[in-house]
């Protein structure tokens, strides 16, 4: 488990969409050194055998329950939406999305 | 003797009813709604502007489902277990109509469509909402200092933090602001914040309680719990909130066992395991106050026995790669189009990061981003699956303790409340949460209460965990020693119930 | 086909499933509806609000992947696909990808010299459908409706055996009858509840490792298919032979200007950092509930066809045509079940198929209509199998059996009834139609001359004027049978 480098919180927050500020090359790098402590004491995992374990995804092994096709009203529309940033004609309104598919 | 004077004497005595007995006056007549909503609102008003324990303060909502009690109870209606108890909820906790803000700028304002389950569940039983509660934001964070609007003080001293991330609950039951709280756990977040407050909390086991409405921290370890001033009013509120909701995939189909009836019942021949390690790796007094419990435990007939818990000590790497892993896809939605903050800029993508960097606060950007990378192509097989390997390894640790003891016994936390500002190096925060961990991995039930005073006269919390789905004993346990300790009632200097 | 390289294609089908609620939420599916008048907490995204599975879900796809001979996995994992786009209410879309619900498949094509080819399937699984982005008048904005976010779909991924768009458009038509026969996909393109992506790459001829591919998105027409497909191609090799590298990407489709266009490209592969989803527990399904599902599988479309060829007297042509929707294959067979039940089972099933057959595509096609796996016939099968056994006794001719179906079809009434009330029946009695075709030769030997002087068409005439005499009603064949007779013999 090796140290980040400043490529790799570039990467990370692009993922993320997190914004850093590269104005800011002491802030960058004391983001940089303050995760890369995390991650070196997470090597303490490196101590444990774990050979021929499993995952724990859930805590019990459990089976998923499932719903019956039915239709439930939940909620109506406009108290769904309220809290909108913008809408326009019963749609929400987002910043333009250039891609041609949908 | 006056109906006023009458009135103003036993009010003094309302805030040390427990939440049942204040349904049962409330039930029979004997204490209006209104009049016991407004007691708490009084007390919110005069004593919250140090502790900053409430985010939002509802007062006429309240002062409504108060009326409505009063009301239902006039007309000869049958009243719920929790009728006209004022509580407060975590504010993560969703609310229809009341603002839902996570303690992050990105929900500011942010008002729910709908309630979580546990608050229908509260709402039948006729409990009264008082306002949402402080915390960490996003349930982030161990002391309260990470919430966007302030962090909120331990009643005990000003100086110190409540603990979090469910700080506003603890410190607002400590104080009597609420009569209780509802909190969420997913790393300790009830159980330290109890521990540091004096109070009692309930992690339950993972499944136990819905989480449909509680906004998703790290899924496969949140929980709601409930925190009280002492183990029965935990035990009545867990009651009322426990069982199946068809909404939660991972909620368990099992029956609700009546918990509050454990209270009173003779713990003798429960057997308690004893983690030495822990006990030793705490502060003195914590120390010093635990090994008097693990006294007053032999007095009750229990049989005390060492057991370990060999890898526990990896649960605080374990816990930070697999909580902030689903944390940074949980918070994923928070992305300015639906609903929340949204940051104007000059397209799409610059929309999505200001809008989620200006509106998370700096631990919360640390764990997304930690999270992020644990998940990322090329570390997920290193980290993530790694952790969840270790995961199991703990699992399998309490299996085996469990096959030699009915509970575990250990310190909440390895000090008392630590000073604002103490831990500001995020790692050295993170390391805080070591006793309380372990439970949340394995997804097993965990209880923390007060046992005593320590260090400067703050309160120390003890630990008991059972098997998954053993709430019923270890409550039992809990109660029996609590009466055993003579603790209670642990009131901060202040904010005694005198009006 | 062009023998300087050979194309490998891969396709990748979404297909909605036929469920009346949403995948993880009681939403409903109907489409059309006003902008987000389907959606609730879950498909929002809003803060709290959890994914429950839907049984019909899992049913349907098991159902999909038996169909095509897919193996069924008795526990599969949901597990969460992370990226930002507003059709996404999460910022990430559940789906499933270590552990799918079913694995290797196969579906046969025919290529194009006319031999058969087995395709694979690689795997099939669930996910959530995204919410439709719709233009929006004001420049800078887009506008996003949620009615289709989480509608249950399948992802079907071949591997990449197919040779040319001709097998592609194939095994795309194929895929889609099987679907729609097992009732799983109503086959609607244009509402979009089968879309299509296409991995496209080009090697030498014989080589073993495949090209540099581009993935083709949303090809939402069987003709978008073919055109694509080779335009792709053909610029894959333009840039190869050029002294170029094809760059992998995705690439759109713009029917305007007849090519392929590049998406805006990332820079970087995307990476979705995929991890079990920690609210969904796994999908168990027993052994008993795959073999349950296995015995309710109706005949598959192929199957059916090769029968009726086998079986019921019908050329290939015909079968193609009558299993071109799960309706017209139904009406098909019950109505020739009834006539076989009706004519006390003494006719061959050949001898029925072929007639109801030919009457069908003759007759009752026209005004066969067809929107998603809703159909809707003119008659019923016992109706027009009523018909049919008037006809095959002779009763009445099929140049008369065309008027009565008219009519049956504008009033309802049975073909019986129509032909007593409009005194319809065929003569057949052979005495009777001898009576009236001597009288009519009997009566031009003029026209006898002829016909015995090589003009054999006059024949016509003389049908006529019999069925003149017998207003239409003798038996046609008995007529020309009894002339011939009559003209050549004596």
């Amino acid at each position: 488990m090796a140290a980040l480098t400043l490529d790799d919180v570039r990467h990370v927050a692009n993922l993320a969409a997190l914004e850093l500020d590269d104005r800011d090359p002491e802030e960058l790098e004391a983001l940089r050194a303050e995760l890369s402590a995390i991650l070196e004491f997470m090597a303490d995992l490196d101590a444990v055998d774990v050979t021929g374990v499993e995952p724990t995804a859930h805590p019990f092994p459990m089976a998923s329950p499932l719903r019956p096709d039915e239709v439930l009203d939940v909620v109506p529309r406009e108290r769904l939406m309220a809290a909108a940033p913008r809408t326009q004609d019963g749609a929400f309104a987002v910043p333009k999305v250039l891609e041609g598919d949908s | 003797m006056s109906e006023a004077t009458k009135s103003a004497l036993s009010s003094v005595s309302w805030t040390e009813l427990s939440i049942a007995e204040q349904a049962a006056r409330v039930s029979r007549g004997e204490l209006s709604a209104v009049e016991l909503c407004r007691h708490y609102l009084t007390r919110i008003e005069r004593l919250d502007v140090a502790l900053r324990s409430f985010l939002h303060v509802d007062a006429e909502g309240a002062l409504a489902q108060a009326a409505a009690v009063d009301a239902a109870r006039a007309a000869g209606e049958a009243l719920g277990p929790l009728a006209g108890v004022p509580l407060s909820l975590k504010d993560n906790l969703c609310t229809r109509g009341l603002a839902t803000s996570c303690a992050s700028r990105i929900l500011e304002g942010y008002i729910p469509p709908y309630d979580a389950h546990v608050v229908e569940r509260l709402r039948e039983a006729g409990a009264v909402i008082l306002g949402k509660s402080n915390l960490d934001e996003f349930a982030m964070g161990s002391s309260t200092e990470n919430s966007a609007f302030g962090a909120s003080k331990n009643p005990w001293d000003p100086k110190r933090v409540p603990g979090g991330s469910s700080g506003g609950s603890a410190a607002a039951t400590a104080a009597r602001l609420a009569a209780a709280s509802l909190g969420s756990d997913t790393g300790g977040s009830v159980r330290q914040p109890a521990a540091y407050c004096g109070v009692t909390a309930i992690k339950p086991s993972y499944g136990r309680v819905s989480r449909y409405g509680l906004v998703a921290f790290a899924s496969s370890l949140d929980q709601v719990g409930p925190i009280a001033r002492d183990v029965a009013d935990a035990a009545t509120l867990l009651g009322v909130i426990a069982g199946h909701d068809r909404r939660d995939a991972t909620s368990v189909e099992r029956e609700v066992p009546d918990y509050a009836a454990e209270c009173g019942r003779d713990p003798k021949g429960l057997r308690v395991g004893v983690v030495r390690e822990a006990i030793e790796g705490c502060e003195a007094s914590v120390r010093a106050a635990i090994e008097t419990a693990m006294e007053a435990l032999s007095g009750l007939g229990c049989e005390l026995v060492e057991v370990e818990l060999p890898n526990a000590s990896h649960s605080i790497a374990a816990y930070y790669i697999i909580a902030p892993a689903e944390a940074s896809s949980n918070l994923a939605r928070f992305d300015g189009m639906r609903y929340g903050l949204r940051v104007a800029a000059d397209d799409l993508a610059a929309t999505y990061r200001k809008t989620r960097s200006q509106g998370f606060g700096a631990e919360v950007r640390r764990r997304i981003m930690l999270g992020t990378y644990a998940l990322s192509a090329g570390y997920f097989d290193a980290y993530y699956l790694k952790a969840q390997r270790v995961r199991t390894r703990i699992r399998q640790d309490f299996d085996a303790a469990f096959e030699r003891c009915d509970l575990l016994l250990t310190p909440t936390a390895p000090t008392v409340a630590f000073e604002s500002g103490a831990h500001a190096d995020p790692l050295s925060m993170y390391k805080q949460d070591i006793f309380t961990l372990p439970a949340s991995l394995a997804g097993v039930a965990a209880l923390s209460m007060p046992c005593g005073l320590g260090e400067a006269g703050l309160p120390v919390g003890l630990q008991l965990s059972a098997p998954a789905f053993e709430e019923a004993p270890m409550i039992r346990m809990a109660h029996a020693l609590e009466r055993q300790l003579g603790v209670l009632p642990l009131t901060p200097p202040g904010y005694g119930g005198e009006a | 086909m062009n023998a300087s390289y050979e194309t490998v294609i891969g396709l990748e089908v979404h297909a909605q499933l036929r469920t009346h609620s949403k995948l993880f939420c009681g939403c409903s599916t109907q489409f059309g509806a006003p902008p987000n008048a389907h959606t609730c907490p879950t498909c929002l995204g809003l803060p709290g609000s959890l994914p429950v599975p839907n049984a019909a879900a899992i049913e349907l796809a098991m159902r999909a992947a038996l169909a095509v001979g897919c193996e069924v996995r008795e526990r599969s994992v949901f597990e969460r696909k992370n990226y930002f786009y507003p059709d996404l209410a999460k910022g990430y879309q559940i789906s499933q990808y270590a552990l799918p619900l079913n694995v290797a498949g196969k579906l046969e094509v025919e290529t194009e010299a006319g031999g058969r080819r087995v395709i694979g399937i690689t795997r099939i699984h669930l996910e959530e459908d995204a919410a439709k982005n719709l233009h929006s008048s004001a420049a800078a904005q887009t506008l996003v409706d949620f009615n289709r976010a989480g509608v249950a779909l399948i992802e079907i991924v071949s591997e990449p055996d197919l040779r040319s768009s001709a097998e592609a458009e194939q095994y795309l038509r194929n895929l889609r009858e099987i679907l729609m026969a097992v009732g799983v996909n109503d086959g609607n393109l244009e509402e979009g509840s089968f879309r299509c992506d296409a991995n496209v790459s080009i090697r030498a001829p014989g080589a073993t490792e495949l090209g540099t591919r581009t993935e083709l998105k949303n090809i939402n027409s069987f003709r978008f298919v073919r055109k694509a497909i080779d335009y792709e191609a053909a610029r894959h090799h333009a840039v190869i032979a050029g002294g170029g590298k094809i760059v992998q990407e995705t690439r759109l489709w713009d029917d305007a200007q007849g090519k392929t266009v590049p998406m805006r490209s990332k820079e970087e592969a995307m990476d979705y950092r995929y991890f079990p989803d920690p609210d969904l527990p796994p999908i168990v399904v027993s052994a008993a509930q795959i073999e349950a599902a296995a015995g309710v599988l109706p005949e598959l479309p192929a199957t059916k066809r090769a029968r009726y060829v086998a079986e019921l007297g019908l050329t290939a042509a015909d079968a193609g045509v009558l299993t071109s929707h799960p309706a017209l294959s139904g009406f098909f067979e019950a109505t020739v079940e009834e006539l076989s039940s009706r004519l006390g089972g003494r006719i061959e099933p050949a001898r029925a198929g072929k007639r109801a057959a030919n009457f069908i595509q003759a007759e009752v096609l026209r005004d066969f209509s067809a929107d998603g796996l809703e159909a809707s016939l003119p008659l019923s099968a016992a109706a027009l199998s009523e018909l049919l056994a008037l006809l095959e006794a002779g009763s009445i001719s099929g140049k008369m059996a065309k008027g009565v179906l008219a009519e049956m079809i504008a009033s309802g009434k049975p073909a019986a009834k129509i032909v007593e009330e409009q005194g319809l029946s065929q003569v057949s009695d052979s005495a009777l139609i001898e009576e009236v075709v001597r009288k009519v030769v009997d009566g031009s030997p003029d026209n006898v001359a002829a016909y015995r002087a090589g003009k054999q068409n006059v024949v016509g005439w003389f049908v006529g004027q019999v069925m003149k005499e017998t207003r239409g009603q003798a038996n046609p064949r008995m007529v020309n049978e009894l002339l011939r007779k009559l003209l050549e013999g004596e």
